[in-house]
């Protein structure tokens, strides 16, 4: 049984859930993936499913199920592999660095059972490279949080790009 | 251009390709007619396909077709286009239709294409309009090889196996290794690059020389704390980089068994020990032990067996392609194997692949420096391998080189520029033979 929340304890952890997600997203635009990485629990979820073109009638299948070739499905151990490339100082994809801006909005918190939030969020990452590279990422998240005391950690994430053909040349950003 | 100057982009004697092949608009439209409405081209996999009706959309060059299942369980490519006004026919990128109707005057087609009903066909066309004469505009010719649908426009091209050739072979080792071959996992990554196809073609075709430099990066990160890569000892295989009289190329290095890489699920690798044995019997033990290389099927094929990965370079101009990346799995592998294929192919060779992250960088980047005029105008070196003489081996076919050459590359250029100076597949066969003359006629003297 969940203890129904008053309205001042729901705004407490709206606003709270809030705050962790802008600082998720200031590490990331700072390039702070080491730090980024404690925010992520040890049984982390990470998975972007593809998304194409349906007819109306089958609309519900847009986004690609768990079955499907996805462009992430990774663990934590799968996402400091990816922090380690990024300093190896020859992972050209990054090298030099996106200037990456992420804006995190719609904010909708949902606690769930075990003490845990489900938050959907709206991101949009606009990333700049190079000399005059720019892509934009729009998506849709939806995280599951769970709180180890000190404090958040994100234990599952989905992304959905709205993009069916992806409009850059590399997802070597994290969403 | 004149067919002299057509011919002189790619100079197979020197080693040299002239940087206009990845830039010219004129030769961008000559491969459209030339290239794509006349070689055999990827399609579709048939088990996306189980049922009547189900289709996939692509495209043939910068031609959209819908590929579709038919009830003799025949598979029927057509243009994806109304008869009427040129109207894309069906808008989904994958489905299943019992029709396909145009959205703006609607014309209704069957799943085979036929013209099936126009709206005022009584007070608009006085029924007169002879509804069998516009049908959508069909290919030439459909065949699968093992599960892989290829189709093209072109009534002359040659069968696809002989056109094929040793990528048949090659082809075998993704899709021949069980006793019901393999099936597509659900799904189409899709990415776009600012970069000229044959690009990658050529990597595809061509080049393990790029990946100690390219991806160094990956290979560190992705190898486990305290372990040696095996990549970093490839030089201790055999390697074998292949060039075909047809353009196509690929190139690997062959073991004895099945060596785990640093992109080899674990629960894929224990997969392909156990069946090493089933396998060998099928493929050989060359294909059985390959758990890296690269290959492409001219023109715009890429194959990326270690991973388990197809996929097309979609032309969309002269400086932009787009990737379309399937996954295939032995149609007998267990749910666990399934799995790890299907999460390790986009961890290592998605968009967001470790490795393949990186490749994309590079080929932006040379498009973007070839807006230069001296930068077209100053060509390329492709002179790795040009005095390297053929390696023997009992398992590989064609004329095998040692694995850091460009010979490929170059073999893919000569065709291209053969079926670009050709105005018919005849013609294209007999600037082929005529070549295969001279280089013997070389070697004999």
């Amino acid at each position: 049984m969940i203890a129904v929340p008053d309205a001042r304890e729901i705004a407490a952890l709206h606003f709270e859930v809030e705050q962790f997600l802008y600082h998720e997203a200031e590490l990331l635009d700072e390039g702070r993936f080491e730090e980024w990485l404690r925010l992520l629990a040890p049984e982390l979820h990470y998975w972007m499913p593809a998304q194409s073109n349906r007819y109306k009638r089958e609309r519900e299948r847009s986004v690609g199920g768990p079955d499907e070739l996805p462009y992430f499905e990774e663990t934590w151990d799968h996402m400091r592999q990816r922090v380690a490339r990024l300093r190896t100082g020859t992972a050209w994809a990054e090298e030099p660095p996106s200037r990456t801006r992420r804006l995190v909005t719609n904010l909708r918190v949902s606690p769930q059972p075990e003490g845990c939030v489900r938050a959907r969020t709206n991101l949009l990452l606009y990333r700049t490279r190079n000399e005059n590279r720019v892509q934009t990422f729009v998506a849709s998240r939806e995280d599951r949080l769970r709180h180890d005391g000190a404090g958040w950690l994100i234990s599952a994430r989905k992304i959905v790009l709205d993009a069916t053909t992806i409009p850059a040349h590399n997802l070597s950003v994290f969403f | 251009m004149t067919h002299a100057e057509l011919q002189g982009l790619v100079d197979p004697q020197a080693g040299t390709v002239d940087p206009r092949v990845y830039s010219d608009p004129a030769l961008y439209a000559l491969e459209l007619e030339r290239i794509f409405a006349r070689c055999w081209l990827f399609v579709g996999h048939e088990s996306q396909l189980p049922e009547p009706g189900d289709f996939v959309a692509t495209y043939m060059g910068e031609d959209p077709v819908l590929v579709v299942r038919q009830k003799d369980r025949s598979i029927r490519v057509f243009l994806n286009a109304c008869r009427h006004r040129g109207m894309r026919l069906c808008p989904a990128d994958r489905g299943n239709a019992k029709n396909f109707s145009c959205s703006y005057h609607g014309w209704a087609y069957s799943i085979g294409g036929e013209l099936m009903s126009v709206p005022h066909e009584s007070d608009g066309y006085h029924d007169r309009l002879e509804k069998s004469a516009w049908n959508a505009v069909g290919v030439a010719k459909v065949e699968s090889y093992k599960g892989l649908i290829f189709a093209s426009w072109d009534a002359g091209v040659p069968p696809l196996v002989e056109y094929l050739g040793p990528m048949a072979w090659w082809l075998d080792g993704l899709v021949d290794r069980c006793p019901n071959g393999a099936i597509a996992i659900p799904g189409v990554s899709k990415w776009t690059v600012d970069c000229n196809w044959k690009f990658p073609a050529e990597q595809l075709s061509s080049d393990y020389y790029h990946f100690a430099t390219t991806h160094g990066s990956a290979i560190a990160a992705m190898t486990p704390p305290g372990e040696r890569a095996i990549e970093r000892g490839f030089s201790s295989a055999p390697g074998y980089q292949v060039s075909t009289p047809d353009g196509h190329g690929f190139g690997f290095f062959a073991y004895q068994q099945p060596t785990k890489r640093v992109w080899t699920e674990a629960a894929h690798f224990a997969y392909l020990e156990e069946t090493f044995a089933q396998a060998r019997e099928r493929v050989g033990t060359t294909l059985a032990s390959r758990t890296t290389g690269h290959g492409n099927v001219f023109p715009n094929l890429g194959t990326l067996p270690g991973s388990n990965i197809i996929r097309v370079w979609q032309p969309k101009g002269p400086e932009k392609t787009e990737i379309w990346s399937w996954t295939l799995v032995d149609k007998d592998a267990p749910p666990e194997v399934v799995d790890a294929v299907r999460i390790g192919a986009a961890r290592s060779f998605g968009p967001g692949g470790l490795l393949e992250q990186d490749d994309s960088e590079n080929w932006m980047e040379i498009q973007t420096v070839l807006r230069g005029h001296i930068a077209r105008r100053s060509r390329f070196n492709m002179q790795m391998g040009k005095h390297s003489l053929a390696v023997p081996s009992d398992d590989v076919p064609g004329v095998a080189r040692h694995v850091f050459n460009e010979t490929a590359a170059l073999g893919m250029y000569v065709r291209w520029a053969e079926l670009l100076g050709s105005a018919t597949w005849d013609q294209a066969e007999e600037a082929k033979v005529a070549r295969a003359a001279a280089a013997q006629a070389m070697v004999s003297r």
